[in-house]
């Protein structure tokens, strides 16, 4: 991968330009008022900066690397190699294509070089990014040998600009061959990928065999840990551990992570070693602090960046809007389809990030339509996304490499660095939801050379217009912070089994920080654990890594059975999924192609789907009931106008900065308990107004129903209900409640207060995603009745909060002292209700700065949800009641 | 990592002597030994319960020339001479089966039990060790290093993919868990010191053997 960041601007590159000009114009042309186009920021190309290879460093390592066109090193990987040298733990932080795989490699390779004992073991998040790395170890390795066979190396001038060592990999691994090994002749080291496609019997040799072994923490955690014995060689020497796409690691992916490096790190300590960390990430706020909570030690950081850049241009585009009275905008979804077409009409190599699978099946279907293939011809312009088959995504990542695809429309799957080329053009239909990723995004085009184009079309969404129309917040600011909460107690105590599996708890053994003896008590209690001697050993019959996904809460899947003719398996889809996306009468679409979900058999976990042509697609409905279990804090503030509240928070006046999401992140959470006791102890009083907590609740969701909603003109066509199983998740919430004076003061009618409620919690949800810098869909929102008992503590039975169905359906159930809850969507919570209970006060004046800043008349999908769906006057009540929030 | 230092330490150490075990009558404080009619076996790291039977059959009888052939007859391994004539030597036969937690594999799961039996005094010699409790393993894989240390050649069923590797866990496990140095661990592995070995016969259905050979640690 280092070799593409070094090669030449193709010859006829300025062609593209030209084209990419003229696109840009046509766009500029149709910006009548100049509301379209918010932003068009043009990024000049970057020299690079050059530093020397470094003086310890292997000869023929050297001339292997000078073979493949490299002569000198960027100043960041002669850095990031010199701090690695010194035995630092070093986490490497510079954008796509800047050549951050040789920064670990060749310290590494050097190690290997020097001492053949040494074993480094690497990490990625996907199985197609360890095997783009194979091909880049392979390369190197086959230059290697050169050396020693006394041949002269031959030179490729532009880096690796063939691709053919990755197919040569890729046939080898098909065949279920190592691709080389050190037995055979001149080979100067093994290098395997180990996955769930490695053929059982590859496997032995792997183990014996390899310096590298390139992973997964899947596999890290099923195959590789509770096996360690068999690994005894790579433990034993094990000096290098290697976490590429660290930003990855965050939310529940991340937690899980940070344990299975507890138990890495203790396997690694049982053989004699302490093995030194190297990571990369893609730019976030907190590359430091986000290593140093997954390695738990101490880590240096290396942000210079000495790579050239490519010139570039990023243009955001808002549809224009149809409807101002309702602020209704022109379907960015069709709006991004056309700027694609746009595109792809001037052959630019195009990709298209859709946030979710039906948009990408949608912006398929527009553009295969806009694009007729000749019959016999392959289809130039494909879907990319997980649930395709992995034959099916080599073929189009070849495809793009080659050229011959032309448009590719992908979720998030294509936003890691798994290699697919340079491309002209990114569009990107809605802002994906971070800072990072839409940099990250946008850096699919023009990764090599030559002049690129990003475009980011907004949906009207509140995050998406806030973004667009306040440009500079995007581009002066830092990108997000990544958060993890490894002590998670659902996510330790599995792992504190699979540890327990692994080696014996010995007595004064530790998890990170967390004294892990009671939870061992506790386990043995439960028959999975038993105590002998002062060691707690593992003795239920069960293999317990089985049962914990990385990557979910489940590992369950549902598997989607085409049955028009011959059963055919086309697909998967995990099980949360799987109840939105193939409930019975749904409209699944896979490929372009619609199917008609016949019949969702949830034992067995299968979707039998039957392909249809019509002209809708389904939505489907949700509904949740939150419940509260147990305050771990509460704050309350009253009605009267006073200042006392911001000071509390040490933060008056401050601005939306990314720098804030760290300042609230951490207080002490005794001190916050325990000053919560005496106000939850407190009765309460007549001129309290509302109150804000942060604790444990449970979250009942079910899909009951859908919507069919017509092609192109996005009308809803019909509806239907559903009778699905419940989901019920333990997870922590933020919630603010309004209490009854300050309800009762509000002049609206009681539908009106209602909708004004929802219209506040749509908003309050986006700000708190732009707040914590987290995903759109970590973050959960339902209204409920404060539950009766004083204090709200667990004792109240009943699930108090109705369906929405119920509050906005029949409009005459009136909320007496609603709880707005906002809670992470994972079970056990993922770390966000904290943060969002210190940052109460910041985030009712942000909401309230949106919705009274949002240009439309009685509410939009941009502050407080369609108008259409509310209540008349449910901005202004939702206004009124943050006035009377923020005092 | 130091490599000298590890050498040093792969060097036996002196205090683990490879000796059978004392077998202590059970008192009232071992209700279980007392039901199966176990002793009570003790070594150096602990111990461990143990039942020994001699049963008159089935009878020994010398192994017929044709079947030895067949034993030795493995895939294209070199055997050294060493190998083969314990291989044709009864006396050098242990015939092996365990009880396991678990069929899963993987390092969590235990042999609590494990029966071995060889030729003696005409008829055959059966021991079961066995596990009252996880800490005990390390004195009872003692014991049977000990008995592996005579008799080499193991005659197990389905024991090349599944004892053995099994066993083969337990012994690298227990290293640290006893708290003792790693020092003692290859010692307490026999197919880890150098120049030793243990041949797996296998008996997968009626007229067929197989043999696997374990090479020792080098």
């Amino acid at each position: 991968m280092a070799g593409r960041a070094y090669s030449l601007a193709r010859a006829g590159e300025g062609g593209t330009l030209a084209r990419l000009t003229q696109v840009l114009d046509t766009f500029a042309s149709r910006d009548h008022n100049g509301q379209m186009l918010t932003a068009v920021r043009h990024y000049p190309a970057r020299e690079a900066q050059w530093a020397e290879f470094p003086e310890w460093m292997h000869g023929d390592l050297k001339t292997a690397y000078q073979a493949k066109g490299i002569r000198r090193l960027y100043t960041h990987q002669a850095a990031a190699a010199e701090a690695v040298h010194a035995g630092k733990n070093v986490v490497i932080v510079t954008p796509t294509a800047s050549g951050k795989t040789l920064c670990y490699n060749l310290p590494v390779l050097d190690a290997i070089l020097n001492d053949s004992d040494t074993r480094a073991l690497y990490l990625f998040p996907t199985k197609a990014l360890a095997q783009d790395q194979l091909a880049e170890l392979y390369d190197l390795n086959q230059r290697l040998d050169g050396l020693l066979d006394g041949e002269s190396p031959g030179i490729t001038q532009e880096g690796r600009s063939e691709d053919r060592p990755i197919h040569k990999a890729e046939e080898d691994q098909a065949k279920g061959r190592a691709p080389q090994g050190r037995g055979q002749a001149g080979s100067r080291f093994g290098v395997f990928t180990y996955d769930g496609d490695t053929p059982g019997d590859a496997r032995k040799a792997i183990r014996e065999k390899s310096h590298i072994v390139l992973t997964n923490p899947d596999m890290l955690h099923t195959g590789i840990l509770p096996h360690h014995t068999r690994w005894a060689r790579l433990f034993e020497n094990l000096r290098y551990i290697v976490i590429d796409e660290l930003h990855t690691y965050r939310g529940v992916f991340g937690s899980h992570l940070c344990n299975l490096l507890r138990r890495l790190r203790r396997i690694a300590k049982f053989y004699g070693c302490t093995p030194q960390f190297i990571c990369c990430s893609a730019t976030i706020a907190n590359p430091g602090e986000l290593t140093s909570r997954l390695i738990e030690d101490e880590v240096e950081v290396q942000a210079a960046n000495g790579a050239p850049a490519a010139e570039k241009t990023f243009v955001f585009y808002n549809p224009p809007v149809v409807n101002r009275a309702l602020g209704i905008r022109r379907s960015y979804i069709n709006e991004a389809s056309r700027v694609s077409q746009e595109f792809l009409k001037n052959d630019l190599q195009t990709m298209v990030f859709a946030n979710s699978r039906l948009h990408t099946e949608l912006i398929l279907t527009y553009l295969q339509q806009a694009n007729p293939q000749m019959p016999g011809t392959p289809e130039t312009i494909r879907g990319y996304r997980g649930g395709y088959l992995p034959s099916e995504r080599r073929e189009i990542e070849r495809g793009l490499r080659d050229g011959w695809i032309r448009g590719v429309v992908t979720t998030s799957a294509l936003e890691l660095g798994i290699d697919v080329g340079s491309l002209d053009t990114v569009v990107m239909a809605g802002y994906p939801g971070t800072i990072a990723a839409t940099w990250q995004r946008a850096g699919r085009a023009g990764r090599r050379s030559g002049s690129s184009c990003a475009v980011l079309v907004a949906s009207s969404a509140p995050l998406d217009q806030f973004i667009v129309r306040h440009p500079d917040y995007f581009f002066e600011n830092t990108p997000e912070h990544a958060f993890i909460q490894p002590d998670n107690l659902e996510i330790l105590v599995n792992h504190l089994k699979c540890a327990a599996f692994e080696l014996p708890i010995g007595p004064a053994e530790r998890f990170g920080e967390v004294d892990v003896q009671d939870l061992c008590a506790r386990l043995a209690e439960a028959g999975y654990l038993h105590r002998a001697g002062e060691n707690y050993h593992w003795t239920h019959e069960a293999y317990p890594a089985d049962t914990v996904s990385l990557r979910s809460v489940t590992s369950d899947n549902f598997v989607i059975i085409d049955i028009t003719g011959q059963p055919l398996v086309i697909g998967e889809v995990d099980f949360p999924s799987a109840l939105v996306f193939v409930h019975e009468k749904a409209i699944y679409i896979h490929g372009g192609q619609q199917y008609h979900v016949e019949h969702l058999d949830f034992q067995e976990r299968k979707a039998y789907v039957k392909q249809v042509d019509v002209d809708y697609y389904t939505d489907a409905i949700r509904y949740t009931q939150v419940r509260v279990l147990e305050i771990a804090a509460t704050e309350s503030k009253s009605g009267v106008a006073s200042t006392s509240g911001l000071a509390e928070m040490g933060r008056s006046g401050s601005d939306l900065r990314a720098n804030d999401a760290v300042a609230f992140r951490r207080r002490p959470p005794q001190i916050a308990a325990a000053t919560s006791q005496v106000e939850t102890q407190e009765n309460r009083q007549e001129w309290r107004c509302h109150c804000w907590s942060h604790g444990d609740v449970l979250v009942r969701s079910q899909v009951v129903g859908f919507k069919k909603i017509k092609f192109f003109t996005n009308e809803n066509v019909g509806a239907g209900k559903l009778e699905l199983p419940e989901n019920e998740m333990h997870t922590t919430s933020y919630w603010i409640t309004l209490e009854r004076p300050l309800v009762e003061s509000l002049p609206f009618s009681i539908s009106e207060r209602q909708s004004g409620m929802f219209g506040l919690l749509h908003a309050l949800e986006s700000v708190a995603t732009l707040l914590l810098m987290c995903d759109g869909r970590d973050l959960g929102t339902a209204i409920g009745e404060r539950p009766p008992s004083a204090g709200g503590t667990a004792d109240g039975d009943e699930f108090t909060p109705r369906r929405m169905e119920e509050v906005v359906g029949a409009q005459a159930k009136e909320f007496f002292e609603p709880n707005l809850y906002l809670f992470d969507a994972y079970p056990g919570g993922i770390g966000f209700s904290e943060p969002l209970f210190h940052v109460h006060e910041l985030l009712i004046r942000k909401t309230r700065e949106l919705i009274q800043q949002c240009p439309c008349d009685d509410g939009c999908p941009s502050c407080v949800g369609p108008a259409g769906d509310l209540a008349l006057r449910a901005k202004e009540a939702a206004l009124a009641v943050l006035e009377r929030l923020c005092g | 990592m130091d490599r000298f230092s590890r050498l040093a330490a792969l060097k036996p150490t002196r205090g683990a002597v490879a000796r059978p075990a004392d077998l202590r009558e059970p008192n009232e404080e071992d209700p279980l030994s007392l039901l199966l009619g176990a002793g009570i076996a003790r070594n150096h790291y602990g111990e461990h319960l143990a039942i020994r039977n001699w049963f008159s059959t089935p009878e020994f009888a010398e192994p017929s020339a044709v079947a030895l052939e067949l034993l030795s007859r493995t895939r294209d391994e070199g055997i050294s001479r060493r190998t083969r004539a314990a291989l044709e030597d009864p006396a050098k036969w242990l015939f092996l089966d365990t009880e396991t937690t678990g069929l899963a594999g993987g390092t969590g799961t235990y042999a609590f039990l494990v029966g071995i039996a060889w030729w003696d005094a005409g008829g055959l010699q059966v021991e079961q060790l066995f596990l009252r409790d996880f800490c005990q393993e390390h004195s009872l894989l003692q014991e049977l290093s000990n008995r592996l240390a005579d008799r080499p050649v193991l005659v197990t069923f389905n024991g090349k993919t599944f004892d053995w590797p099994l066993l083969e866990n337990r012994f690298t496990m227990t290293r640290a868990i006893s708290g003792l140095d790693g020092s003692t661990s290859h010692w307490a592995n026999p197919s880890r010191v150098p120049g030793y070995f243990v041949a797996v016969v296998e008996a997968r259905n009626p007229g067929t053997v197989g043999v696997t050979f374990s090479p020792g640690w080098s």
